[in-house]
């Protein structure tokens, strides 16, 4: 009976599990060692104890199962709900992407230099109480107007499209936002 | 009550295939069938009914939510216990039953059922011992609930807990050697 799996084997032995060879042996140790009588019968109670539990018995409440398909309804709501978002969010990021793509290859293509020529002679036209302060105006223009501008958008998009697959959807339509809003400066303030 | 045999019936499969392919209102089907053994096996470890409720329909959302990665590789009744252990296991260890038992002792819990009617004297008699499997660690906890509360074979366990027969052997002599001592401790300060 000094087996690392004494009290599993006593349990077993109470509840009738053990083969008859196993059965007897440990009737036989119950009976020539009163040690392990005493903690058998101490044992005992809490068997009986888990033995009660097992046997009682609890019918799941009777609107379980209608609770149950409403949770999952409500679910289904959500995640169309969640699908209809991702999806105009994808499209969204998509189109920023490639207009921002597009641009790109405007600027490197040989007709740009007339596109910034336009653009040029277009800047003296805003009102002077509508403009930054010229320095930062020309400046964020600078940028806007150059590469930088093209790869912040391209970039934007793709990191919108990036945490849209990784369901991080607030995350996307910030990132998303940002794009087209760039874009929208890129393409009226700046051609 | 169903039983865990070790594949999914063909019906089931069939079944499970239509509720991932859109008949979701199916889904129905499977949570009559289980409700019962579900809510039993967590009833058996949770003195309130209206928790034991809330973690049954918990189990069924999310076997609902996770039906497309089911493999079938082991029956339903199976994946389906699994859930309900795990999700069992998240609600003892989190803030949520810590608080409502801080300030419980045994003694007191002895008196915190209401009404007086027999099957609720039984249920106190119990409270004491769901204490004390809420307190084993998720892994002895597991085969307590299987092998003695569910009165599953060790190899059923076994499938259920993915681990060897060994292991669970092992771990189940560890876990009521561990009930025991604790109940010995109960006992004779006369709160059982």
């Amino acid at each position: 009976m000094k087996t690392r799996l004494d009290t599993l084997r006593l349990f077993d032995f109470w509840r009738g599990r053990l083969s008859q060879e196993e059965t007897r042996e440990i009737r036989e140790e119950l009976e020539i060692s009163p040690e392990l009588k005493k903690q058998f019968d101490a044992d005992s109670q809490l068997f009986s104890e888990l033995r009660g539990l097992s046997q009682q018995t609890y019918p799941a409440p009777g609107d379980f199962s209608q609770n149950v398909l409403r949770m999952a309804r409500k679910l289904n709501a959500e995640i169309d709900e969640q699908f209809s978002l991702t999806r105009v969010l994808g499209y969204s990021a998509a189109c920023s992407a490639v207009l921002g793509a597009a641009l790109f290859v405007i600027f490197l293509s040989p007709e740009y230099g007339q596109l910034t020529l336009g653009t040029a002679s277009g800047i003296q036209t805003i009102p002077a109480e509508n403009r930054l302060s010229p320095e930062t105006y020309s400046l964020v223009l600078q940028y806007l107007r150059g590469i930088y501008g093209e790869l912040l958008i391209l970039a934007l998009a793709l990191a919108g499209l990036v945490a849209l697959g990784k369901r991080r959807q607030e995350a996307a339509i910030i990132l998303c936002c940002l794009s087209w809003i760039l874009l929208f400066i890129r393409i009226f303030c700046t051609l | 009550m169903p039983t865990l045999s070790s594949n999914v019936s063909e019906s089931e499969s069939a079944l499970i295939r239509a509720i991932v392919g859109g008949e979701t209102n199916r889904f129905g089907e499977l949570v009559v069938k289980y409700q019962d053994m579900i809510y039993a096996l967590i009833r058996r470890q949770v003195r309130d009914p209206g928790t034991a409720d809330d973690l049954a329909q918990e189990t069924f959302v999310k076997a609902y939510q996770n039906l497309r990665r089911f493999r079938q590789e082991c029956s339903f009744g199976t994946w389906l216990t699994r859930i309900a252990l795990n999700t069992t296991n998240s609600y003892f260890s989190s803030r949520r039953f810590k608080e409502s038992t801080k300030h419980v002792p045994f003694d007191s819990t002895r008196h915190d059922v209401p009404g007086d009617s027999s099957a609720v004297e039984v249920e106190r008699s119990f409270v004491v011992l769901r204490s004390l499997i809420g307190e084993l660690k998720p892994k002895y906890r597991d085969v307590v609930v299987l092998c003695s509360l569910e009165n599953k074979s060790y190899e059923e366990a076994a499938e259920i807990l993915e681990v060897p027969v060994g292991t669970i052997c092992s771990r189940m002599n560890k876990a009521l050697s561990m009930l025991r001592n604790k109940f010995r401790i109960i006992s004779a300060r006369g709160l059982v």
